[in-house]
Parts: C-alpha cells; sequence; structure tokens
C-alpha cells in the first residue's frame, strides 16, 4: 500500500517535470528568440554535444573539486568548533560575532573583498567554505546541546570514555542535525562556489564558462551549463549524504 | 567493600527540604532496600551517592570508587544492540560469551544483537539490569529496577539477579515490599520530612 502510494507520488512528480518542461518549450516557441529564452530541446541538444567538448570535464572537474574541497573543509571545522562550544560554553560567545557576520554579509561582499587576498583559482573553495561553516557549527552546536542529559549521567556513573561517549551517545544524538545541515549546506556551497567563480572568473572553470555564455550572449549554453550544475549539485548531494547515513548504520553495528 | 554509612545528609532545592539529617548504613555484601512514600528523597539519595547530586551537607564513609546502576528510566543507547549498551560498560573485562550467556538468563536470547530501539519496554528493562549486573561496579544502585516487569518475569530476574549479584552491595529503591522479599534485603525506611 505504502510503494503504491510513493509510486502514485513519484509518477505525479514526473508529471509535473514534464508540464513544466512543455510550458517552457511552450514559452520559447511564442517567444522565438533565443537570445531571450532558451528552449528546453535546444539546451538537450547543446547538452548532447557539450560533454564531448576537451575542456569539459576538466571544467567540471576544476570547480568540483574547490566547491566540494570547500565543504568538506567548512564540515570538519564546523563539527570541530561546536565540539569545542558545547564543551566550554565561553567559545560560543566568543565564535558568536564571527558567525553572525559571515551569515549576515551578502556573499557578493565576501567574493569581493577575498579577490583581494585570494587568487580567482582559490576563491570559489573559500567562498563555499564560509557559506557552510556557520551552518554546520550551528546545527552541530544544536544537537550537541540537545543531548540527553540523562544518558551523559549514566555515562558519568559507568564512567565511560569520552571516545565511548562519542560513538555511541554524542554521534547518534547529533546525525539529524549534521544530515540536516548538510543537506542544507551542499547546495549553497555550489550556489556560492558558482558566484565566486563568475566573479572571480579563474581559468577553466564552469564560472568562466558561463561567464563566457553571458558574455557572447549564448543563452542556449548558459542553460546548459545551469542543467548541468544543477544535476552534479544534486547527485553529489544524493551520493554524500547516503555514505552520511551509511556511515552512521555501521557506526549502530558496532 | 565496607560498610556504607551515611551521616547527616541534608539537601534542599530552593525552598524545598529533600532530605534532613539523613543517616544509615548500608551493610557490605547485603542487598538493602530503601523504602518510603513518593517525595521523601529516595532518588536524591541515590543520586548523591552516585554523584549526581551534590549534598547540602553530611558524610559518607566507605563507597566504592565504581558504582554500576540501573536508572528509574533505562538509559541505553537505543541505535545500539544489547550487547553493544552492556559492552560500553564493560570494556573488554566482560567477554562477548559472558555478556550473551547473562542475556540469556535474563530471558533475552535471540535479542542481543538486535537495536534496542525495537525491544519491548520490559526487555529494555532487562537489559538494562544486565548491563549493572555485569559491570564491574563495586556498589549496585537499583532504581526500581523491576519496574515494567510482569510478575513472573520479575521474579525470574530476580532469582538470576540475586544469583550474579552474590556478595556484592547493593542499594534497591522499591515502593513494593514483595520486591524486598524477593530479594532477601534488609529492608531501611525512608519518611517524608514535615
Amino acid at each position: 500500500m505504502i510503494s503504491i502510494m510513493k509510486d502514485k507520488k513519484k509518477l505525479q512528480k514526473f508529471a509535473a517535470v514534464l508540464l513544466t518542461l512543455a510550458l517552457w518549450q511552450a514559452a520559447a516557441m511564442a517567444l522565438n528568440q533565443k537570445i531571450l529564452l532558451a528552449s528546453p530541446l535546444s539546451v538537450l541538444a547543446r547538452l548532447a554535444v557539450i560533454w564531448q567538448e576537451p575542456d569539459f570535464l576538466s571544467s567540471v572537474w576544476f570547480s568540483f573539486i574547490r566547491i566540494v574541497g570547500g565543504f568538506g573543509l567548512a564540515l570538519v571545522l564546523g563539527v570541530l568548533l561546536a565540539i569545542l562550544a558545547g564543551k566550554f560554553p565561553v567559545l560560543e560567545i566568543f565564535f558568536w560575532p564571527v558567525f553572525t557576520a559571515i551569515k549576515s554579509v551578502p556573499v557578493a561582499s565576501f567574493i569581493i573583498i577575498s579577490l583581494i587576498w585570494l587568487t580567482s583559482a582559490e576563491l570559489s573553495i573559500f567562498i563555499s567554505f564560509l557559506m557552510v561553516l556557520p551552518i554546520v557549527y550551528t546545527n552541530v552546536l544544536q544537537g550537541i546541546r540537545s543531548t540527553d542529559k540523562k544518558m551523559t549521567e549514566m555515562a558519568d556513573v559507568f564512567r565511560i570514555p569520552w571516545t565511548h561517549r562519542l560513538v555511541y551517545i554524542w554521534l547518534p544524538q547529533v546525525r539529524p542535525y549534521l544530515i540536516s545541515a548538510c543537506s542544507m549546506s551542499l547546495g549553497l556551497s555550489w550556489k556560492a562556489g558558482i558566484a565566486a567563480e563568475i566573479i572571480g572568473i579563474p581559468d577553466g572553470s564552469i564560472g568562466e564558462m558561463l561567464y563566457n555564455a553571458k558574455a557572447y550572449l549564448n543563452t542556449v549554453d548558459l542553460f546548459a551549463w545551469t542543467v548541468i550544475i544543477v544535476v552534479i549539485s544534486i547527485a553529489f548531494e544524493k551520493l554524500f549524504l547516503a555514505l552520511v547515513r551509511y556511515g552512521f548504520r555501521r557506526l549502530a553495528r558496532l | 567493600m565496607s560498610d556504607l554509612v551515611i551521616q547527616g545528609l541534608n539537601k534542599r532545592f530552593g525552598e524545598k527540604r529533600v532530605l534532613e539529617a539523613y543517616s544509615a548504613t548500608i551493610r557490605a555484601g547485603r542487598v538493602t532496600c530503601v523504602m518510603g512514600p513518593s517525595g521523601c528523597g529516595k532518588t536524591t539519595l541515590l543520586h548523591i551517592l552516585m554523584g549526581l547530586e551534590q549534598a547540602d551537607s553530611g558524610t559518607i564513609t566507605g563507597l566504592p570508587e565504581r558504582i554500576s546502576a540501573v536508572f528509574q528510566e533505562d538509559r541505553l543507547c537505543e541505535d545500539f544492540s544489547a550487547v553493544s549498551n552492556i559492552r560500553l560498560v564493560t570494556g573488554k573485562t566482560v567477554s562477548e560469551d559472558e555478556i550473551m550467556q547473562c542475556l540469556s538468563a535474563f530471558g533475552l536470547a535471540g535479542s542481543e544483537q538486535v537495536p534496542v530501539r525495537e525491544l519491548s519496554g520490559g526487555m529494555k528493562r532487562r537489559v538494562a539490569i544486565a548491563r549493572a549486573v555485569l559491570a564491574e561496579g563495586e556498589l549496585l544502585i537499583l532504581d526500581e529496577p523491576f519496574k515494567g516487569l510482569d510478575e513472573v518475569t520479575r521474579e525470574a530476574v530476580a532469582t538470576e539477579m540475586k544469583r550474579r549479584i552474590a556478595g556484592r552491595t547493593v542499594l534497591m529503591v522499591t515502593h513494593d515490599p514483595a520486591e524486598a522479599v524477593l530479594m532477601d534485603a534488609d529492608v531501611l525506611e525512608m519518611r517524608m520530612i514535615s
């Protein structure tokens, strides 16, 4: 019964996608101006060719490794800072202005300021790092704060070492917060990272491809590269979250 | 372990006096049941002995280094199996075979590797009891250990428990005099502070 309902929902979603594509195609045909609105069929045709171009894989790899690198660094540092702030509450107050500033300053300001200090090739790592860090920190800290006090008391009475507390008590309780942080920040890291590349225009990046498409008014390319970014971002998000969930499942079998 | 001697223990929570000049001696190597009406400070006394609460004044002598406990709630790691929960507190001092035997003796054969969240309330309680029994503590503190167990299971668990904790000092809170009889326990009455 549940399976049938899930299949029905999937079908409904698929139908919604088809309807949106049909509306997009109709609008493009009605407008008949490729520069203003590329049709989905022309984007699809371009996608069929674009991946065979010599620079395609290197451009995707260039952006992927930097954005994912920034995300990974932020994930590690965000978790570490949250653990420290959980252990020493004074650090939470100390970190507060930094994280509040990162969360409220527009990403474009950070990109422009960072360009003074960093090369354009380093920019997307830093910007994706900067956007992800406060999300991971805030969520994981919230998870640590919500740890069941009674379980901590149990660990105190039985004198459980902190490494075991980490695996058996803290990680399972932080898990939903960490997964939620990753889910929220993965898409954001791609959006911010690509925005940084469009402003910094590092050679051989997806951002450069998007910039060129805009400069030469090549709307079909612009749409095609946007589709590629969305696909890579979603695929990485799904893969990464599946790996995290698998890791936690393995942990539970200890 | 020597006798546990509590002298002139006082504890307040704000304006509420929970323990007032409370004194008692818990005989080493025996099971002692603490009984009394709700709110008379039984759990507070256990928490002070476990180091989870600080007494305002008074002395406790003979308190051992290592304590094991069954709390009022099960306090188990729900994602992990019964074996993992027990190994978490015993470390390598108890073999997996011993853990399996103990769980089986408490009627949990076949459920040893199942995540605790999938067990029934009574089964979880028995895992918590097995954990306390197998942990190294010289003093066992049991806060209503048979809570949620039916009469037949309670008797079976008590029999197995008595066999496994023989010679250890046990302090148990209960509301039911039958449980004190079941455990061949000394009884320590606590009264409400007027």
